[in-house]
């Protein structure tokens, strides 16, 4: 049976009616029209899903959208502040970290966790810190090069 | 993939989860969701009643006190087992394992409590609904009658892989499973194992994990865990090996020595910790060990790795774990 | 002053605020107002006769919106290879089974529903009867003699044999000293785009139907889309939206896009199709796996004399690009070094597994495995530095091959030095202490295919159209497939440079097959020389528009006119210009029309021709990439793990219109050859795919990769627009041997048989000891 919930996600808060075998992916994109998380595997391998929670990088394909209720929800959509990109959208576009852009939004959501958890990472931490996001495009070389400069 | 339908339940303390898992057959219990909704996706598992216990505080502690030891409630996160300071310092092979689980994202969710508790592995098993749908005879594991791992075998041959639990036989980790009537019950953790792939531990449908304890190891304890896997990260093992050893007076007094992705389940290697206890510890000491750990382990072949490699593996493993955490005991 | 102020610099790509902020719409994130969702029933049986397929169940569950199987499609197959003069009968695949299924996840029947829910209980409705048939899992067994036909048009199981001879090997071996024979085999591997293919289809009433796909050629697929649905081309409109990765794979119009059509149609409904992960696996086109036999006759100098190569590759159930995986498998041997004469086989096999297509590299990765890792016992045998041996066979600029190839410019040698110098050769090169090794590898690559694969009469290889606005801007439109690469800021880099603006003074519309001209898509590394050729032609068509009213305006004679800074300038006279705005509105005063330009790139006369694949000597592309990847391994000897260090990877593109994407395109391709050397191993048993996840299919990790020390060595070719050449396939050639040729350095065992995992190095450890 639905249940109405309700999800703070990006500082705003979303009402929707769900059935509760619907993952919070899901909910983002098809209740609430949040599509910057994407679906790439969907058994939680691949991490383009990865959305912070309570300021933990957690994938959304396996998180059950009831159990976020009450949770601070951050996606890729809530990031640019105003107009302005976040310090690591924007390395990651000067850098040329992105190609496809289809990994971009869960890597960049890792990469926020990780870099609000510890500030100055070294360059094996960034790699360990993206390392359950898979990228098929850069090779994670300018990935890499884009949140250490972010870092700095 | 969309998960099955299925009611959802929210046990606020330890109590509630007890009676909603009395009340509600076919239930099953969700904390991180990292092991079971993949399943639930593929429709390996499909229960009426999904019972979400995240909500309670109480169970994500990690306590230590030098008197009382470890403790671990188990939704502890892997990623904070990982990361915690006591963890690291004095139960390392526990902070190593639960740090190379999968991938970040995954250690966030996933907690200990999970991870001792995941199922063996398959892969004629673990696929999906459709794809299993075409197959013309269900095996072991699906309740039918044959073993696509090997021909003949009488046995369930799905292949146990978690991390944690050769850590936690290492260092000589206990259980609390609450059972249907609320009672605690703790047990050695490598009698947590039944070594039968089927069913790989011994928690009732109406059990649960409560918390992990481990005793404060004595001075000149160091512990070790190797893992060595496909990929460096999302990935399980292709073997892990766990050293515990205890050097005091320039002897062995205590050896823990356990590995995974062996077999049915995780294996204490009795007969290399002989080896090593008693005696003082020499490169030649710690070869006899690891020779010790290969003529016991009888690896099953797992996907596109052979038991001959892994029993090749464990012989190296167990030997670097027992030298790595040596180095620092002494 | 510098040359140029747009090309040959390090600018961000046009998409990428869109891409950095979740802004950018995928073909899975189009939702539209009563849109269904799709699902395919796929065959669980190798290979067998379908008696019948009973859709009535599903038909009845409510929600169940529509049913469609092969009775609602039209009689014309698709594949790749369409255009007439193909020599094969190549065109083998419906989109959903008319008679027989052929491969374990081979597509029967799609459903229509109003949620995913529901059109995945419907699957389970459907009930097909089999007539089961003898299955095969291997080239081997397909091809014995009493092995029954997979496909009825064909006389036996062999998909495709293409064979050639150039030169005279008979006489190559016979003034050979040394004749060196091996035998190699590589694996299954998949493209493993992170974005799964995704399809919206709505049918409207008017019988127009609209598709957002992701696709690398949108233009085949409208052509495969009105054949499958029996309608004209012109009421098929394909638009590609942002597409997250392709790699070849995406060129195959797969079942998803015309089922999503003709459940729209059914249904009076949009239609929504995403594959899961595991259709991926079990259902999309795969890396040809191959079986090799090999042999070069070399003169004791270390001159090539002769090649003969045989290639024998499991095809899977349907043909796909198949002739010209062969063909390429072939001819892309005649390079980077000079092969005295060459005599090829190769034979592609039908089996009933999901089928092999173009991967990135595609035909080129397997015969440089063998062929550098061959070049590096040769040196080995004949003491001659593997740097050396290379030199000495290579071909050189202005040259002409045995195979036809046109070199127009060759930067091979520049970029082997570079390599080796990066990696520090000198000092490593059998001087590392055991377990350690440097190994190297070169390769070169096609830009683009000067063929037309697939239209017997299309009017150009690419085209270009510019429109001019009045506030001084221009929009591009172009029929290429941007799936990641950045082709869209590179056609705009090209044209903003011919132009005199600024990059963000374009904008481009592109992949829309009712707006932008015919394209033929994005493979065979063809965008940057093909379309970014087409896009230099049309910029300087609408720079002489300009010239012609600006020259009026400025009274000046129209040849002493240049376009910089968005103006117009009288060369050497610097107060003479008038802004490019001015120049459109005095072109509309004036003209009484729109302004706009077109431009369209064809290969010269001394490329491509009639598409013989049956014959060797053929000017396969405008111009070719040159490249060599140096590498730095450590061996783990006890546990047989290859801890790969550095990967030195020089290439030459000519020149860098854009050095960052360059780098990234360099980088990240060797993310794919660095898994298929190391990890990706695409597994199956009795026709059953078991390699289904990203946690089963080990594509490497940010952890796993090794330092990339990208190398751009610019030959500036005469053909290419400003001197460019691909950078997106070549650019990963040579990594695999360079690995295996560093392993062998470190630990004296030759790698044959990919993916090289640590139980195959253990194992030939131990023969090797076992031997000594």
């Amino acid at each position: 049976m639905k249940q109405l919930v309700e999800l703070k996600v990006n500082g705003e808060s979303y009402e929707t009616a769900i059935d509760p075998h619907r993952t919070l992916l899901e909910v983002l994109r098809e209740n609430i029209g949040m599509t910057g998380s994407k679906e790439g595997c969907d058994l939680g391998a691949c991490g383009a899903c990865t959305v912070v929670i309570d300021g933990k990088a957690v994938l959304a394909c396996l998180t059950l959208a009831l159990e976020a209720r009450g949770k601070e929800i951050t996606t890729i959509e809530g990031l640019a502040k105003d107009g302005k990109l976040h310090p690591l959208q924007q390395n990651f576009v000067d850098h040329g970290a992105i190609q496809c852009g289809f990994c971009t939004p869960g890597v960049i959501m890792s990469a926020k966790a990780l870099l609000d958890e510890n500030p100055k990472p070294t360059q094996v931490e960034i790699k360990r810190g993206i390392s359950g996001n898979l990228c098929r495009c850069t090779g994670y070389t300018k990935i890499v090069e884009a949140i250490e400069v972010t870092a700095k | 993939m969309r998960l099955p339908k299925f009611e959802y339940l929210e046990p606020k303390n330890v109590k509630e989860i007890t009676s909603l898992l009395k009340k509600n057959e076919d239930a099953i219990l969700i904390a991180g969701g990292t092991d079971i909704l993949p399943k639930m996706k593929q429709r390996i598992v499909t229960p009426k009643y999904v019972i979400n216990i995240t909500k309670i505080e109480d169970l994500k502690k990690i306590e230590f006190a030098e008197k009382k030891g470890l403790t671990l409630g188990s939704l502890a996160t892997l990623d904070n087992i990982s990361k915690s300071k006591p963890v690291i310092e004095k139960f390392t092979a526990l902070a190593q394992a639960a740090g190379r689980v999968a991938s970040p994202q995954l250690r966030n969710m996933g907690t200990i409590g999970g991870n001792i508790s995941i199922e063996s592995m398959c892969m004629y098993f673990n696929q999906s609904h459709e794809w299993r749908k075409g197959r013309p005879h269900l095996c072991f594991k699906l309740g039918g009658d044959r073993c696509f791992v090997a021909k003949g075998s009488k046995d369930c041959l799905a292949l146990f892989q978690a991390d944690t639990p050769p850590a936690l036989i290492a260092l000589g980790a206990q259980v609390t499973i609450v059972g249907a009537t609320g009672k605690e019950k703790i047990i050695n953790i490598e009698d947590f194992y039944t070594q039968k792939s089927k069913k790989v531990n011994i928690l009732k449908p109406t059990d649960f994990v409560k918390q992990i304890h481990i005793p404060t190891p004595p001075k000149g304890t160091k512990s070790c865990y190797l893992k060595m896997a496909q990929r460096a990260a999302i990935d399980y093992p292709i073997a892990g090996a766990a050293a515990c050893i205890t050097v005091s007076g320039g002897k062995c007094k205590n050896a823990g020595i356990a590995v995974t992705a062996v077999g049915s389940g995780p294996l204490r290697l009795k007969e290399a910790e002989e080896v090593l206890i008693g005696n003082s510890i020499t490169d030649e000491l710690i070869e006899k060990a690891a020779d010790a750990a290969y003529e016991k382990v009888r690896p099953m072949p797992h996907f596109n790795i052979s038991a001959w490699y892994k029993r090749k593996l464990i012989r190296v493993l167990v030997k670097r774990s027992i030298k790595q955490a040596c180095s620092k005991a002494k | 002053m510098e040359k140029y102020s747009v090309i040959g610099k390090r600018l961000p790509r046009l998409d990428s605020v869109a891409k950095v902020t979740g802004d950018a719409k995928y073909a899975g994130d189009f939702f539209l107002p009563g849109m269904l969702h799709g699902k395919i029933l796929r065959s669980t049986v190798p290979h067998a006769k379908i008696l019948n397929i009973d859709t009535s169940r599903a038909e009845k569950l409510p929600g169940v919106r529509a049913v469609a199987t092969g009775k609602d499609i039209s009689d014309i197959p698709h594949g790749f290879i369409r255009a007439a003069p193909a020599p094969f009968f190549l065109r083998d695949k419906f989109s959903l089974a008319k008679e027989k299924v052929r491969f374990i996840g081979d597509e029967i029947a799609a459903v229509a529903a109003v949620d995913e829910d529901t059109a995945m209980e419907a699957l389970d409705l459907i009930k097909v009867d089999y007539e089961e048939l003898p299955a095969y899992f291997s080239p081997q067994e397909s091809m014995a003699l009493d092995a029954v036909r997979i496909h009825d048009h064909a006389e036996s199981n062999v998909s495709v044999v293409i064979s050639f001879h150039l030169g005279n090997i008979e006489q190559g071996f016979a003034e050979s000293d040394f004749v060196f024979e091996d035998n190699y085999s590589t694996q299954y591997i998949l493209a493993s785009y992170i974005e799964p293919h995704a399809a919206v289809a709505d049918f409207s009433q008017s019988g127009n139907v609209t598709l957002w796909l992701s696709t690398q050629t949108p233009f085949y697929d409208r052509t495969n889309i009105a054949e499958t649905l029996g309608i004209p081309e012109s009421k098929v409109r394909v638009i590609k939206p942002p597409v997250g990765g392709g790699f070849g794979a995406k060129t195959e119009t797969h079942t998803l896009f015309t089922a999503s059509a003709v459940l729209s149609r059914k249904a009076g409904r949009p239609v929504k199709i995403i594959y899961s992960r595991e259709e991926e696996f079990t259902s999309t086109a795969h890396r040809h796996g191959v079986t090799v036999n090999h042999k070069i006759g070399v003169k004791k100098d270390g001159t090539i004399k002769a090649v003969d190569s045989k290639f024998f590759a499991d095809g899977g159930a349907y043909n796909s690009h198949s002739a010209i995986s062969m063909f390429i498998m072939g001819t892309l041997q005649n390079g980077p070094y000079n092969m005295g004469s060459f005599k090829y086989e190769g034979i592609r096999v039908y089996t009933n597994k999901p089928f092999a297509g173009g991967v990135r590299g595609h035909g080129a990765i397997q015969p440089r495995f063998v062929i550098e890792t061959m070049m590096d016992s040769i040196s080995e045998k004949l003491d001659i530095d593997p740097i050396e041996i290379r030199k000495m066979n290579a071909v050189k600029a202005g040259q002409t091959t045995i195979s036809k190839f046109k070199i127009r410019s060759c930067g091979h040698t520049e970029a082997l030095d570079k390599a080796v110098e990066e990696i520090g050769w000198k000092d490593k090169w059998r001087k590392l202490p055991d377990g350690k090794g440097v190994g190297l590898a070169s390769m070169f690559f096609a830009s683009g295919a000067a063929f037309s694969f697939f239209y017997d009469n299309p009017p150009s290889f690419s085209g270009v159209k510019i429109n001019a606005e009045t506030d001084g801007n221009f929009t591009l439109f172009t029929g290429t497939s941007d799936i990641g690469q950045g082709s869209e800021t590179t056609l705009a880099q090209i044209a903003a440079e011919e132009l005199g603006v600024g990059l963000n003074k374009i904008s481009v519309i592109a992949s829309d097959t009712a707006t932008t001209p015919l394209d033929m898509g994005s493979y065979s590394s063809r965008v940057t020389v093909f379309g970014g050729g087409a896009a230099k032609i049309a910029a300087y068509n609408m720079k002489m528009k300009l010239f012609d009213i600006a020259a009026d305006m400025l009274e000046a004679n129209k040849d002493d006119l240049e376009a910089k800074n968005e103006r117009i300038y009288v060369k050497g006279t610097p107060e003479k210009s008038v802004s490019i705005a001015d120049t459109v509105i005095g072109y509309y005063n004036k003209m009484k029309e729109h302004l706009t330009s077109s431009g369209d790139y064809n290969p010269p006369a001394d490329v491509g021709g009639e598409m013989r694949l049956d014959l060797g000597e053929v000017n396969i592309s405008p111009t070719f990439s040159f490249g060599t990847h140096a590498t730095e391994v450590d061996v783990d000897k006890e546990t047989g793990e290859v801890k790969v260090q550095k990967i030195a990877a020089a290439h030459d593109c000519g020149f860098a219109i854009n050095p960052m994407a360059v780098e990234g395109q360099i980088e990240g391709s060797i993310q794919m050859t660095f898994g298929q050397a190391l990890l990706e191993d695409y597994r199956m048993e009795k026709g059953w795919s078991i390699t289904n996840s990203f946690i089963d299919y080990k594509m490497a990790t940010s952890e796993d990769m090794p330092y990339i020390k990208p190398i751009i060595v610019e030959s500036i070719d005469s053909e290419g627009p400003f001197g460019a050449k691909e950078a997106s396939e070549g650019t990963n050639v040579a990594t695999i041997p360079s690995i295996a040729n560093a392993i062998y350095d470190a630990v004296g065992i030759r790698m044959k048989d990919l993916p090289i995992t640590p139980e195959k190095i253990l194992r030939a450890l131990e023969k090797k000891e076992g031997g000594k």
